[in-house]
């Protein structure tokens, strides 16, 4: 990308205006976590790739108060990269093979749709879902 | 072996915050055909016994993975090293942390390209935890010296936080302009 080399104020300028045009686009202003596999296999994998379609499909969508961390692999070493996704009153799920393709999938059905990507899904057995409280399957609603 | 140099380098830096480094210290010096890249930590360190290990693939430290035994990051630069020439020194003390320099010719056919070195910068200043990151990367080129400085704590300072999602896109663009200059 050609562009002038910024400074640091420049950039604490720019964060300043985007502050106050974010709009909080999560449901219940309750916060969105989703990790992302950093281990050496997810790395090699693509992981950082995954990340970076992650943030930028987040910002598109100005979801930009969802929280996006990072861990070490997330023990599915065969499926990576692998994210973890936590949205309020939905059980944890984790993706695996999750290309910047997918990440769009899980970005528009998952955290804006609601509705998870189900031949994506490696991890969070029925004991999470049992353990999520007010998850309104769970409680039939 | 990780596709990429940047690739790699992230690879590297999160094993030095995963062994509880405080400081993490980035030079990356670059002339004709010789690249030098050095990160010193000041983490848990290792004994010689367990720097030997580190440098079997079929070996990783009890613990950091549950149910696993391999452990790639050091042997896939190991690897690199040894298949386009270059060298490689791994410095390290139990309790005091550890320094790893490498020097290769970043034009040798087999050598990895850098690749997004912005986007990993951008990955190892976001990792979880509370530690500096100080980075550095000159260029030279016919007698002329181009580069750039950035330090975690200053990022955090001017984004305010670095874990939403609009922090960490701006200092993706942030990262790309240092690097566009190169």
């Amino acid at each position: 990308m050609a562009q002038k080399k910024m400074t640091l104020e420049e950039l604490r300028k720019l964060r300043e205006e985007k502050r106050h045009s974010v709009q909080v686009r999560d449901t219940e202003g309750k916060t969105i976590q989703v990790t992302v596999g950093m281990g050496t296999s997810g790395i090699a994998a693509g992981a950082k790739e995954t990340l970076q379609t992650l943030v930028a499909e987040l910002a598109k969508h100005e979801l930009t108060n969802v929280r996006v961390r990072q861990s070490g692999g997330l023990g599915l070493e065969h499926a990576e990269p692998t994210i973890e996704v936590r949205v309020p009153k939905m059980p944890a799920v984790i993706y695996g093979r999750v290309t910047p393709d997918v990440v769009r999938r899980i970005v528009n059905h998952h955290i804006i749709g609601r509705e998870l990507v189900d031949e994506h899904i490696y991890d969070r057995p029925a004991a999470d879902i049992l353990d999520a409280g007010d998850h309104p399957i769970v409680n039939g609603e | 072996m990780h596709w990429t140099l940047s690739h790699m380098l992230l690879d590297l830096v999160h094993n030095s915050v995963q062994a509880d480094a405080r400081l993490v210290r980035i030079g990356m010096h670059q002339e004709a055909n010789q690249m030098t890249i050095r990160i010193e930590d000041d983490g848990k360190g290792m004994d010689p016994e367990q720097q030997k290990r580190a440098l079997d693939p079929f070996y990783t430290e009890p613990g950091k993975h549950p149910g696993r035994r391999v452990g790639l990051g050091l042997p896939f630069l190991v690897q690199t090293m040894t298949a386009t020439g270059g060298s490689y020194r791994l410095h390290s003390e139990k309790g005091q942390g550890t320094t790893l320099e490498f020097r290769f010719d970043p034009g040798q056919i087999d050598c990895p390209p850098l690749g997004d070195l912005a986007g990993a910068l951008a990955a190892m200043v976001t990792l979880e935890g509370d530690y500096e990151l100080e980075f550095h990367r000159t260029v030279e080129t016919g007698g002329e010296q181009i580069e750039y400085r950035v330090s975690r704590s200053e990022l955090r300072e001017a984004l305010g936080e670095l874990e939403s999602v609009q922090s960490q896109s701006l200092l993706w663009e942030f990262l790309q302009s240092q690097e566009a200059e190169l």
